[in-house]
């Protein structure tokens, strides 16, 4: 890599001590504060509380991190889920999921970009690395960041400035068996630039013993999504969300033990009776543009306003663990082409063109979870979602389905709003419902 | 070292099938007398490669028959081809294609060279499309010509009688099963060293051997035997039936396919795809990780579907014994 | 339960600008109330509730139920229950038509547009929360940059011979472009005009954005201007519907949403003929009643 100017490092000169300070601060209080918003949900497992501390700014996860990269370990930073951290992992190295959900380094990034009308996660991106807000992601060495949306694209190799990226290419057509050979040698290279970093060579038996780990992580989140079924849900939407994000920061087979005793312990509450969440609440499924804590925003209001979410149409949520790596044959090109393909394939994010896997699965969903409305989340400028909205709206709409699209920023400012709309969704769905048992059938 | 999947296993039962099929054809390996040589037994003949010419074999194919009826049976109105036909036409309804990856023998000889291959840690050559479509074609060819050539022997007529010693089964000169099984013979002693096969068929066989290495189910992809199975198979009574409300599209049934048969994951509207071309192997029922979405059915039963994945069993317990006491201090 | 409750339900509509209040006996309308908002509203709501029950000679014990909507609903803590406007709107339309198929609520600070669905249920609602024009904010500032009395804007612009094309695309720059227009020596009546037009054309875009085709019904606080209804009325391509008392709409909406037995037999009664209802009213309710397009 040629060392050319570095103009928007450069320019980190140009934000002061204080602003500095002042995001750092900020971030800290915003992820605090929702930490405080969760605890405090009524019935909440015990076990949750470990996966409060694996998110917690500046806390014991990220002191483990700094002592293991003080002592010579390396730390990959991913851009997106569709990176496969069973590769990651078996280098010997740490992942940490640089999305960041944090509100203030906006600003920053507002400064730098002018205020267009981006998507307010890249900006927000973007911002921590140039003020160092974060203090995890400064101990990253390397990003991986695949070209799914532009955003991304461009996030890479703005990244650049500051830390060596590899930029990987998606085919975002996916037709025919050309498109997964791509996706293939891409992971090859990447493996390549992962040996480099760590000087520790990829074995197969090393990915072989990833996969195992990563499989049994799917395989308690599949659980988990089966006891959220239930007509007593004992676990939150936010809850759920935060225990899957927290693999993106967590050493997985440390996750696979906690979760065992999440799970233990909710299958105790599911036979109690006992749920997470109001009496009566509707059952909503929340679809759209990622989400990262701390930015739990929408979900707040939702459940705050008389819902629950049970599932969710996201790649900050189900996506995450949504499939396991089923490997058949002994070589290593079949071995990473059962690894490349898991990510590719199902995926059902907006950047592939068809996109018909994510509306069967929704549809597939609402079926089998009994859901009675949806709630869209895009976030300014994420064209993708917007344009898939409509289509989802109509399919929807044949199936009876109400669904309502809220646009939101990285903003507090419009929560008033987007609770009234909220509110005036939910109060609808309950209306129907009671008109529905009213007319003599039965509650969905 | 595979994965131990609880409950997701059927090609540890299909080569015990397998095994039994081909038990049943060398029996007297094992000291059960050659029932083969009873003129009863020897009319037997089967949609598999249940070759005549490994010795005392108690079955023929039906190919052997369908030749050797197109070349001697001018005489009574082809009348034998048209009652063997139709008895094929009734094993195939009985069982469908499951012939091929349950009881044939030539096909677990394929599947050995496979295992091979996957001990070397070679990868398999996966055909491009527009080779799997030509090889699908292959075999209608191979049937139409064999019929071609075998009528014309056949007929007196034409004076080719002078054919009928070398050229009587047209097919099974070439056919590298025959190759195959011959040499295998000789070398386990118990064919003399002196049967000599045509040079074709030499060239036939190493040309399989070398194929059948590299791509997975060589020979299956043009067996003609198929061709007349994929006409017919449509009447079957076993099928592979998928529920496109679960397909999540995660195209493992397609990776996994020795035979590369897309229907099953293209297909989201059908109930049955298993379509002409494929031989019920259920490695695609075994791996796909939804559960429920693909199924082997038998008319109206589910005989066995397709399940999530669940590390249980030895391997997940031992390996869960080794993250406990690795000394790791966890939170 | 509710027989040791009142025989009235008070419903209060806590605007950005104002808060109406109205007191429903049965089905009844018994009275109303508009105040201003001039100082914190959970206050001013109490305030005027007292006011209206003096003016009524009722006293709070006969109020069975209260409950509030609009935007600052949450700041009542007397309330028994809280329905955001969308609700409260659409149900005080159904109440007053049953055919209605889309409700437009103009208020002070959104606009809101709600398909129904049966029984006074929306099936579809959308709102404009990002842009301001045609909000009754936004008339405000208008009225305050041409120096004319809010309530005499609609009556002015209908004197208008040819509108002044106004074209903004939000609150601020309209506000300038205005100035400009008057420092140009245009006429207040062309430039209100013109006004009321960019306004009407905003609000049937968003009507049109629900896709159906049925009756409307425009209410809100800025239903009442004139020159509004007029303009929607040449431009909205269907039957359109106004009520006597616009701004009530959503306080009548919240007081009916009391969860009072009268709930049901007011649904069963839609089964079988709509108008049946009309016969019971009171003078008051024909006021109310008395439609315009």
């Amino acid at each position: 890599m040629e060392e050319g100017p570095r103009y928007l490092k450069d320019r980190e000169g140009y934000f002061s001590e204080e602003q500095r300070e002042r995001t750092k601060k900020r971030s800290k209080e915003m992820e605090a504060q929702t930490s405080s918003v969760l605890k405090k949900q009524r019935n909440r497992a015990k076990a949750m509380s470990y996966f409060d501390e694996v998110h917690k700014y500046g806390g014991a996860r990220y002191l483990e991190l700094k002592e293991f990269h003080e002592k010579g370990g390396k730390i990959v930073g991913t851009l997106c889920v569709m990176v496969p951290l069973e590769l990651i992992n078996a280098a010997g190295a740490e992942s940490v999921r640089m999305c960041s959900g944090y509100y203030e380094p906006v600003h920053p990034a507002n400064e730098l970009l002018g205020d267009a009308g981006l998507c307010p996660m890249v900006k927000s991106t973007l911002g921590s690395k140039m003020v160092s807000s974060n203090p995890l992601v400064d101990l990253i060495d390397l990003v991986a960041g695949p070209a799914t949306c532009d955003g991304k694209m461009k996030l890479a190799e703005i990244l650049e400035d500051w830390v060596p990226v590899v930029m990987m290419n998606i085919p975002r057509v996916k037709v025919g068996d050309t498109s997964s050979r791509l996706w293939v040698k891409e992971l090859i290279y990447l493996k390549n630039r992962l040996e480099d970093l760590t000087g520790r060579r990829i074995t197969k038996s090393a990915i072989r013993k990833e996969i195992r780990k990563w499989n049994e992580a799917n395989q308690y989140w599949m659980e988990l999504l089966e006891i959220r079924k239930s007509e007593k849900t004992p676990i939150s939407g936010r809850d759920a969300m935060l225990v899957v994000q927290a693999t993106q920061l967590d050493r997985i087979d440390r996750w696979n033990r906690k979760m065992k005793e999440l799970l233990e312990e909710l299958r105790v509450m599911q036979k109690k009776g006992v749920r997470a969440g109001e009496e009566g609440a509707s059952r909503i499924l929340l679809a759209g543009s990622p989400m990262m804590y701390p930015n739990f925003k929408i979900p707040t209001i939702i459940e705050e306003s008389g819902g629950t979410i049970v599932t969710d149409e996201l790649c900050t949520g189900f996506r995450l663990m949504a499939d396991p790596v089923i490997m058949d044959g002994m070589s290593k090109k079949e071995l990473y082409e059962a690894m490349a393909e898991r990510y590719f394939f199902p995926c059902t994010c907006p950047c592939f063109s068809p996109n018909d896997e994510r509306l069967r699965r929704m549809k597939e969903s609402i079926r089998v979870y009994g859901i009675e409305g949806v709630v869209f989340h895009t976030l300014r400028g994420c064209h993708l979602n917007n344009l898939e909205a409509t289509k989802i709206e109509l399919a929807l709409r044949e199936m009876k389905i109400p669904m309502v699209k809220i646009e939101s920023e990285y903003d507090e400012g419009d929560i008033e709003q987007v609770r009234t709309r909220v509110e005036a969704f939910v109060e609808m769905i309950k209306a129907r419902r009671e008109f529905r048992l009213m007319k003599g059938g039965t509650a969905p | 070292m595979k994965e131990n999947f609880k409950g997701r296993n059927i090609r540890p039962y299909r080569f015990l099938v397998q095994l039994m099929a081909l038990g049943f054809i060398l029996g007297h390996l094992f000291g059960i007398p050659p029932f083969g040589t009873y003129p009863l037994f020897r009319r037997i003949f089967l949609p598999n490669a249940s070759c005549r010419y490994i010795t005392s074999a108690p079955t023929s194919c039906y190919y052997y028959q369908l030749q050797d009826g197109f070349t001697q049976g001018y005489g009574d109105g082809y009348v034998n081809v048209i009652i063997m036909v139709l008895v094929v036409l009734l094993l195939i309804m009985l069982l469908g294609r499951a012939w091929c990856s349950w009881l044939c023998p030539f096909g677990l000889v394929q599947e050995g060279f496979m295992k091979l291959r996957e001990l070397t840690g070679l990868p398999p050559y996966k055909l491009k499309w527009s080779q799997r479509v030509l090889l699908r074609r292959i075999k209608y060819a191979i049937l139409f010509l064999t019929v071609l050539i075998s009528i014309p022997i056949g007929i007196n007529a034409l004076g080719l009688g002078g054919c009928q010693s070398t050229l009587s089964l047209p097919f099974c000169q070439v056919c590298p099963a025959k190759g195959f099984f011959t040499v295998s013979q000789q070398v386990l002693g118990i064919e003399p060293w002196s049967t000599t096969l045509p040079w074709i068929a030499i060239v036939s066989l190493m040309l399989f051997t070398v194929s059948a290495f590299f791509i997975d189910m060589a020979f299956c992809r043009i067996c003609p035997m198929g061709g007349v199975m994929a006409i017919m198979s449509r009447w079957s009574l076993l099928w592979l039936r998928k529920d496109p409300s679960k397909c999540t599209k995660c195209r493992i049934c397609l990776r996994v396919c020795p035979l590369d048969h897309d229907r099953v994951y293209e297909d989201m509207e059908a109930d049955d795809v298993a379509g002409e071309d494929c031989t019920l192997c259920g490695r695609c029922v075994e791996m796909c990780p939804e559960e429920g979405c693909l199924s082997f059915n038998y008319g109206p039963f589910r005989l066995k579907s397709s399940r999530k994945p669940r590390q249980v069993g030895l391997a997940g317990m031992v390996h869960r014994y080794r993250q406990k006491h690795k000394g790791d201090g966890g939170k | 339960m509710s027989g040791d409750r009142g025989p009235y339900d008070l419903g209060i509509d806590v605007g950005a600008i104002s808060i109406k209040l109205l007191l429903l006996r049965d089905t009844t309308p018994a009275a109303n109330k508009v105040v201003n908002t001039s100082m914190e509203p959970g206050k001013l709501s109490e305030l005027s509730m007292k006011e209206l029950l003096k003016e009524e000679g009722l006293e709070r014990k006969d109020i069975g139920y209260v409950v509030a909507t609009g935007q600052g609903r949450r700041s009542l803590e007397f309330a028994d229950l809280a329905r955001t406007d969308i609700t409260t709107f659409a149900r005080g339309a159904h109440f007053l038509d049953p055919d209605v198929d889309v409700v437009v609520d103009i208020g002070g600070h959104g606009i809101r547009v709600m398909r129904m669905g049966e029984m006074g249920i929306i099936s579809d609602f959308r709102t404009n929360d990002k842009c301001s024009i045609g909000t009754g904010c936004f008339m405000d500032t208008m009225a305050h940059a041409l120096e004319v009395d809010i309530d005499d804007v609609g009556e002015r612009s209908l004197h208008s011979k040819l509108a002044e094309h106004v074209n903004a695309s939000c609150t601020i720059f309209a506000e300038s472009e205005v100035v400009s227009l008057i420092a140009k020596g245009k006429r207040t009546d062309d430039i209100l005009a013109g006004l009321h037009q960019m306004v009407a054309r905003r609000i049937v875009a968003l009507v049109n954005s629900t896709q159906s085709k049925g009756k409307v019904m425009v209410c809100g606080g800025v239903a009442r201007n004139e020159g509004v209804v007029r303009e929607l009325g040449k431009t909205m391509n269907r039957e359109m519907v106004v009520p006597e008392m616009p701004h009530m709409v959503g306080a009548l909406g919240a007081a009916l949403m009391a969860p009072r037995p009268r709930e049901r037999k007011l649904l069963m009664k839609e089964e079988e003929r709509k108008g049946e209802i009309e016969v019971k009213r009171t003078t008051f309710l024909d006021r109310l009643l008395r439609w315009r397009s």
